[in-house]
């Protein structure tokens, strides 16, 4: 059975009254949603309350869900939106990076644990604007097409692709600035 | 070729997207051009980094929050801010129709002295004390009762749930 036709039978069981069943929807759900939040937000505890709001949005909205698209992402698109009300209302700032840098500029000498990879992603991501940094995030998810990645983000599925592709570029010549070019070879 | 170029081509390649005759002319390129080939090992380097990089699980009570946050607000939640606008509807119906026939004067001869009505019953004859009911102003005071009432209800009904699924929301 495929995800897609599981989530419509959930879907219509949550719509049926068993307002319970909605928790197996955000367990599925609930870690791409976090990760697109975070990626806006850039703070774990706003990017939690915006993905929560997503999935209670969504909840309250679940009869107006059209059934021929996929509920990740129109859900998605619902955290995409809820997380950037979320920023500009409470005007969150990406970490501050060369801040960051000079924070742990001394690592970049020792071995790259994967801690401090991801670290140094996030650094990198950080760089680049808000709708470069969801798109990447989306795109290195694997789970979403182009054409899906372009419907939560609001923009077409050839504007993602450029986008995707300079963004990945730039991500290139930011990651080799951080952690110098045989760092980045590891 | 580009340099831009060249990157797109490379993470095109990378991503299997380019066709056979791109990827095999790709191929030769990446044989005679040490920069080219520099440049495609940087970007797997980053795909690979990207790629194998964890997705960060939000916090353990994730879920249950939601769930108590979806079982306090039930999807009928909103059905009352409906009933309390088709009530308000109602009485503001009442009220512009009350002041309708108001301003046309259908009470103005409605006074009724009840001191003159009598009553019989077996043949007793019996009088009221002498109080006087003006029409006109009984339906003013209904008019503004259920103005009160109207605006006792767009509080109760619709203004506080909405400032309070609104903060709850933070659309």
């Amino acid at each position: 059975m495929s995800r897609e036709i599981d989530d419509l039978q959930l879907i219509d069981r949550v719509l049926a009254g068993e307002q319970n069943v909605y928790a197996q929807l955000v367990e599925r759900y609930k870690g791409y949603a976090f990760a697109i939040a975070l990626k806006v937000l850039g703070v774990r505890p706003e990017a939690e309350e915006a993905a929560q709001d997503a999935f209670v949005k969504a909840y309250h909205n679940l009869a107006k869900f059209n059934r021929e698209a996929k509920f990740s992402t129109w859900l998605y698109r619902i955290v995409f939106n809820t997380a950037i009300s979320l920023r500009r209302t409470r005007k969150v700032t990406f970490q501050d990076i060369p801040e960051t840098v000079a924070a742990h500029g001394h690592d970049t000498e020792k071995t790259l644990e994967k801690s401090d990879k991801e670290r140094f992603i996030q650094m990198a991501m950080a760089r680049l604007n808000e709708a470069d940094r969801v798109a990447l995030t989306l795109f290195y998810l694997r789970e979403l097409s182009l054409e899906e990645i372009g419907v939560i983000t609001g923009m077409p599925a050839n504007t993602v692709k450029v986008r995707i592709h300079r963004a990945r570029l730039r991500l290139a010549e930011e990651m080799k600035t951080i952690l110098k070019h045989e760092a980045l070879l590891l | 070729m580009s340099k831009e170029q060249d990157d797109i081509k490379l993470l095109e390649y990378l991503d299997g997207q380019l066709n056979a005759e791109d990827t095999a002319d790709l191929h030769r390129r990446l044989e005679s051009d040490p920069a080219l080939k520099t440049r495609l090992r940087e970007l797997q380097a980053l795909n690979a980094m990207f790629s194998g990089s964890a997705i960060e699980q939000p916090s353990a009570n994730f879920t249950p929050s939601v769930m108590s946050r979806v079982n306090q607000y039930p999807r009928g939640a909103a059905s009352p801010i409906r009933r309390g606008i088709m009530l308000i509807v109602g009485l503001l119906v009442t009220v512009c129709l009350a002041s309708w026939l108001v301003s046309i004067g259908i009470f103005d001869n409605s006074s009724v002295d009840v001191n003159s009505v009598i009553f019989s019953d077996d043949g007793i004859r019996m009088s009221l004390p002498s109080v006087t009911f003006d029409g006109k102003i009984l339906v003013n005071v209904i008019i503004i009762l259920n103005l009160i009432v109207a605006f006792f209800l767009l509080d109760r009904t619709v203004l506080k749930p909405w400032f309070q699924r609104r903060s709850r929301l933070n659309y």
